[in-house]
Order: structure tokens, then C-alpha cells, then sequence
């Protein structure tokens, strides 16, 4: 890392940032403080900004009481499986699109690329019923298949893959490598990054995902965590502390997670296959 | 080592032929040089023989045995990319030793397969370093490494040398001529240097619009231009042309008149193409001589500007009968002045007479 020297512009350009950041922050840090309240504490006026008494009352509450330790087990089983099925479909249609020579090949991703001006919203009624006639409503696979390959995955592919050199691929071909060993030994170490990337975007999705989930799942013990915290906060409208705890829990795994892998987001993995 | 024979090969990219019935032979340990024109089909051509790119018509052998059909790591072919093409995730050994895994080959086979390439290429102290850690000369000796280890029947290299500086072009030149020596493997270069196809090739193959224009030593091209394309292309600075027609045949072989009228004897025998038809000269601008009275042969010319190169002077010269500048070369600091009037003398036995379409006319024996 190279410092460089302190400027008018520079230090100006940091007080902004540091006061954007604070703005950012300040919602998940109360977000944090009230969880840590006793019950009723965050409604008086003024609000406190720190808990007087930090408690973890409303964390036993919410593992003890609402069993959402479970719906947190279920929310990571489901988002985890979404990650590896879309990471397996996505990134081998997006190689092959890029890379592989076939019939029909750019027919074939104009046409997927022309689903993309149909709303999600508006598929999920013929998805749900799709499901339904395999007999896959109310199961977990039914929650996440939707996941598993999407337009958006596998155009974020296509156009990383497409930066790979052709003649690196040729080279590993000339050598004897079988496509899936190209595949393996040369294109994944290359797409990193958008693996990383395409990854944590999946993880996130359906981690987040209420509305699906709520459509598909019926039975109250498979639910994923945010359909889980909304049945609770409808029993629990007033108890802002609770739900605070409850919004930590969700929160606190994808924050975990982004902040572990964006150091791969912009890595170039590339640089030094290609003379220039 | 192989010998390879192309055989009427044809390519078509989506409607534009490409590669138009090349016939070629190279025999067993021969190193040919492709040399031609940006888009003549260079790279196309090494493409198909490494079996990357299908052919539509024609026939590949390589001793003897047709490859069509054969998958391209079959072939016993080992080829250096334009581009390199080293594998940015893996150290320089592992490069190395990508292929012979993949072949199956043994640890310890590997290593001493890696061992020595290394040591051949100078690379012994760079095994664990990444393609990205490398400066251009090491990474293209690391492409090459990668080619050796494979111990194939063919090289081909495609321009492995236009991103170097033209220091360490011509040291990595004196490297592929020592390479070739140690080897003796057939190998097949495609380059746009002059100085790299003369002095590496056995054979050069002069390509245009996915023809073979030529093929032979490189000395046979020089002296003995199949056409007028093949003569221009080859030599720096290149072949002067001068327009004009036959105006008798005689035993010394042909008097062609010049467009201001001025009649020049060649050594050239007329063949089949009538008194009258119209001519190209051609002479290679060492041949030219300049002198200040008037001889047998000779054209009037007016010096346009020179070049001091030290060991040789190019004169550049302004003639009646070219409609491009003509160009001497003359000993090093000539003395001649811009604007001064001259005249070059044009040796009978130095000129090339090309017809309409192009072809060179036979040259008289040497008395
Ligand atoms: N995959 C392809 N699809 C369509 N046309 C192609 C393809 N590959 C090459 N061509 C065309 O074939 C012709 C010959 O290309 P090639 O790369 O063989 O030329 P080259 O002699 O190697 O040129 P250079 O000296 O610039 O490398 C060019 O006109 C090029 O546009
Ligand atoms: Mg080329």
C-alpha cells in the first residue's frame, strides 16, 4: 500500500466519505443497540441511543420461545444449495456460450436474453403451478429451483468468460486436456472472481428471498427465515426490541459473508496469460 | 520429426475463402518460414495443420498418414500462440508440466522432462514464478518450454517474437536457430521479419489471399522470384519495378523499351510472350549502380533524397520510366547531393522480367 501525500481535495474527499459512512451505519448500529434493550426501552421519547441496562433477553427469546434457531438452519440449508446449483448451471451455460462452438449458440442466448423484459412477479403463478403438478409444493427444493439457473447468472458468466483467451483454451486442448479437464485445470481457476461474485449475489437472493418462499411453503417447521420473522412479527408488533434481535440474526450471516469475500469481487485473475 | 504435406487445403470462413487449394511439402527436420501480407493466412494455415481449425477441401499428411480426423493432441504437434498463452494460475513448472500430466507421464518423468527444458531455455531459476511475474522474453521462452517438453514430431510457432524489443528479437533469433540445430525437429515459423525468415528459414512459403505464392530456400527466392509478388515481397528495402516492352529478342536474350524510349538489354528469354508485349522490370536496389556518363543500359535519374546507414547509402531516385521513387543501394557515405542529376546502370544479368500477370520470365543461363 502506498500512501500519498495529505491534499485539500484528499481530506476533503475523506470527511465526506467518513460522513456518508456514519449516515450508512448509524441505522445498523441502533438496529444493534435497541436489540440489546429491554422490552420497551426503545419506545421512550427520546429514544435512547444506547441500552442502559444490554441484555440478551430478547436473543433467548427469539432461540427459545420462537425456535428460530431452526428457521435460521432451514434459511441456510435452502441459500446454500441455491449457491452451489446456480454456481454449477450458470457458470458451465456461461462458459459454453462464451466459449464452446455449437448450433444455434447465439439463437439459443438471444432468446433467453429476451426473458429478461418478462417481470419475475409474473412468472411465479405458472412457476408455482409448475411445481405443484411435480409435486414439489411445500419442499425446500421447490424453494430454491428457481435459483438454480437464471438469465442474469448466466450473462454475468458469458461475459467473464468471454475475456478468457481463446488460444489459452486451444493450448490446453493441444495438450490433450478433455473439455472438462479445460474446464476444470484452466476456465474455473479464471472465473474466480465471478464465481465469488455470482455466488454471494445467489447466497443473498435467497437468503432474503420472502415472497417465493411464503408461496411454496406451507408447513410452519420448513420455513426460511424471513417468512418465519414475519409470522413472528405479526404476533409481536409491539415488542421493537424482539424484532430488532430478530433483524440482527438475519442480517448478521450476509454481512459476515460479504465483507469475508470482497476482496475477491475485482480481482483480475488474468493478467500475465497474454503478452502486451 | 515428420515430414508434412499439404495437399490442395481450402478454408472457408462463413462464405470468404480463406485458405485457397495450398499445396506444400516440408520435409523431415526442415524449418520453413510462412511469410506474407497481414491476413494472407498465416496463422489460418498453422491453425489447420494443428488440427484447431477444420479444412473444407485437401488433404494434410504428415508422414504420410492423413490427419483428418485425428483430434489435434493426437497429432504429435506442439504449437507456440501468437499471444503465449501460458496458464495464469500456475507457476512456470506447472505450465511446463500441464501437458505431460495429462499425458499420464510419471513425477519423476515429469520433472526431468521440465529439468531439462528448463535448462535449454535458461529457465532454471524462474520454476515458481507466475506468467504474471515474468517479463515478455521469459514468458515467451516459458511457451516455448511448454512446446519442448511434449517432445512433438512438429513445431509451429506463430510470430513468437513481435512483442519483443529488437534486442532481444535477435537474441531469441540466435535461440531459435540453436534450438532448431539441437532438436532438429521440423519446425514451422510464421514471422513478418525479413531478417528472421532469411536467416532461420531452409524454406520459405511466400502466402497471399490463402495461396501459396512460393516455396523454396531462401536463396532460390531472392535470386530466382517465381512473380512479380513474390519479388517484391522479399528484400528489404524491396525489388525497384520498371514498366515497359519487348521490343526484340536477340542471343543475349531481350532489348525491352522503357517508356521514354530508352531500350535496356536483360538476361531474360522471351518464351512464348510476343515482341511488343508489355513488361515489368524488376532490380534489386544493390544491383543498381549509379555512374555519371552515359553507357550501354543506363537510365537518366534524379536524386530525390538519401539515407546514411553507415555501412550503406540508400539513394532514393526520381527516373522517366517508374512512377514511384527508385532506390540504390550504394556503398556507405556515397557521395551524391539531392537535386543532382545521375545515371544508374542496370546489369543485364541482375534484371527480372515479370509479363502482364505477374509471372517471371526464364533468365538466360550464365554464359
Ligand atoms: N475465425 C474466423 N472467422 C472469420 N474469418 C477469419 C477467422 N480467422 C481468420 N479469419 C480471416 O482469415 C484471414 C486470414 O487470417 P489469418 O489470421 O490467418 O491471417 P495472418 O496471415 O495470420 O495475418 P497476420 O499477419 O495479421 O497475423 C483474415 O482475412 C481473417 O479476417
Ligand atoms: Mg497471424
Amino acid at each position: 500500500m502506498r500512501f500519498s501525500a495529505p491534499t485539500r481535495t484528499g481530506a476533503a474527499a475523506t470527511i465526506g466519505l467518513f460522513t456518508i459512512a456514519v449516515i450508512a451505519l448509524f441505522p445498523l448500529f441502533w438496529m444493534l443497540s435497541v436489540s440489546l434493550m429491554l422490552p420497551g426501552e426503545a419506545s421512550n421519547f427520546p429514544p435512547p441511543l444506547l441500552p442502559k441496562y444490554p441484555t440478551l433477553t430478547n436473543y433467548r427469546a427469539l432461540f427459545e420461545q420462537a425456535h428460530i434457531g431452526r428457521y435460521f438452519i432451514n434459511s441456510l440449508i435452502v441459500s446454500s444449495f441455491a449457491t452451489v446449483l446456480s454456481l454449477s448451471f450458470n457458470v458451465t451455460a456461461g462458459y459454453a456460450f462464451a466459449k464452446l462452438d455449437f448450433k444455434g449458440r447465439d439463437l439459443v442466448f438471444r432468446l433467453m436474453l429476451a426473458t429478461l423484459v418478462i417481470p419475475a412477479q409474473v412468472a411465479m403463478i405458472p412457476l408455482f403451478l409448475m411445481l405443484k403438478t411435480i409435486g414439489l409444493v411445500n419442499t425446500w427444493i421447490g424453494v430454491l429451483i428457481p435459483f438454480a439457473a437464471g438469465t442474469f447468472g448466466i450473462f454475468l458468466v458469458r461475459q467473464y468468460a468471454l475475456s478468457i483467451p481463446t488460444e489459452m483454451i486451444e493450448a490446453a486442448r493441444m495438450e490433450g486436456a478433455s473439455e472438462l479437464r479445460i474446464f476444470r485445470s484452466i476456465v474455473l481457476p479464471s472465473l474466480t472472481p465471478v464465481l465469488v461474485t455470482l455466488g454471494t449475489f445467489t447466497f443473498l437472493a435467497v437468503w432474503n428471498d420472502f415472497f417465493w418462499p411464503l408461496i411454496v411453503l406451507t408447513d410452519e417447521h420448513k420455513y426460511t427465515l424471513p417468512v418465519a420473522l414475519a409470522a413472528l412479527s405479526r404476533q409481536h408488533v409491539q415488542d421493537v426490541e424482539l424484532m430488532m434481535a430478530s433483524a440482527v440474526v438475519t442480517i448478521a450471516p450476509v454481512l459476515v459473508l460479504f465483507i469475508a469475500l470482497q476482496r475477491f469481487y475485482i480481482r483480475g485473475l488474468l493478467i500475465g496469460s497474454v503478452k502486451g | 520429426m515428420a515430414k508434412l504435406s499439404l495437399k490442395n487445403v481450402s478454408k472457408t470462413f462463413s462464405e470468404t475463402e480463406v485458405i485457397s487449394g495450398a499445396s506444400l511439402d516440408i520435409t523431415d527436420g526442415e524449418f520453413a518460414v510462412f511469410v506474407g501480407p497481414s491476413g494472407s493466412g498465416k496463422s489460418t494455415l498453422l491453425r489447420i495443420i494443428a488440427g484447431l481449425e477444420e479444412i473444407d477441401d485437401g488433404e494434410i499428411l504428415i508422414d504420410g498418414v492423413d490427419v483428418a480426423g485425428i483430434a489435434p493432441a493426437q497429432r504429435g504437434i506442439a504449437m507456440v500462440f501468437q499471444s503465449y498463452a501460458l496458464y495464469p494460475h500456475m507457476t512456470v513448472y506447472e505450465n511446463l508440466a500441464f501437458g505431460l500430466k495429462i499425458a499420464g507421464a510419471s513425477r519423476d518423468e515429469i520433472e526431468l522432462a521440465v529439468k531439462s527444458a528448463a535448462e535449454t531455455l535458461g529457465l532454471v531459476d524462474l520454476l515458481d514464478r507466475r506468467p504474471r511475474e515474468l517479463s515478455g522474453g521469459e514468458r515467451q521462452r516459458t511457451a516455448i518450454g511448454r512446446a519442448i517438453v511434449r517432445k512433438p514430431r512438429i513445431f509451429l510457432f506463430d510470430e513468437p517474437l513481435s512483442n519483443l524489443d529488437a534486442a532481444l528479437r535477435l537474441k531469441m533469433r540466435h535461440e531459435f536457430a540453436r534450438l532448431h540445430d539441437e532438436l532438429n525437429t521440423t519446425m514451422i515459423y510464421v514471422t513478418h521479419d525479413q531478417a528472421e525468415a532469411m536467416t532461420l528459414a531452409d524454406r520459405i512459403v511466400v502466402l497471399r489471399n490463402g495461396r501459396v505464392e512460393q516455396s523454396g530456400p531462401p536463396q532460390d527466392l531472392y535470386e530466382r522470384p517465381a512473380n512479380r509478388f513474390v519479388a517484391g515481397f522479399i528484400g528489404s528495402p524491396a525489388m525497384n519495378f520498371f514498366d515497359g516492352t519487348i521490343s526484340e529478342a536477340n542471343s543475349a536474350g531481350m532489348l525491352v523499351q522503357l517508356k521514354g524510349g530508352t531500350k535496356l538489354q536483360i538476361a531474360a528469354m522471351c518464351d512464348g510472350i510476343a515482341i511488343g508485349a508489355n513488361v515489368a522490370i524488376g532490380i534489386r536496389p544493390e544491383h543498381l549502380a549509379i555512374g555519371r556518363e552515359a553507357k550501354p543500359n543506363m537510365v537518366d535519374a534524379v536524386v530525390d533524397l538519401t539515407e546514411q546507414l553507415g555501412s550503406r547509402t540508400l539513394i532514393y531516385v526520381r527516373t522517366p520510366h517508374a512512377a514511384n521513387l527508385s532506390v540504390i543501394e550504394a556503398p556507405g557515405n556515397f557521395p551524391v547531393r539531392s537535386g543532382e542529376a545521375v545515371q544508374i546502370y542496370l546489369p543485364p544479368d541482375k534484371c527480372h522480367v515479370f509479363d502482364v500477370d505477374g509471372f517471371a520470365l526464364p533468365r538466360c543461363p550464365a554464359p
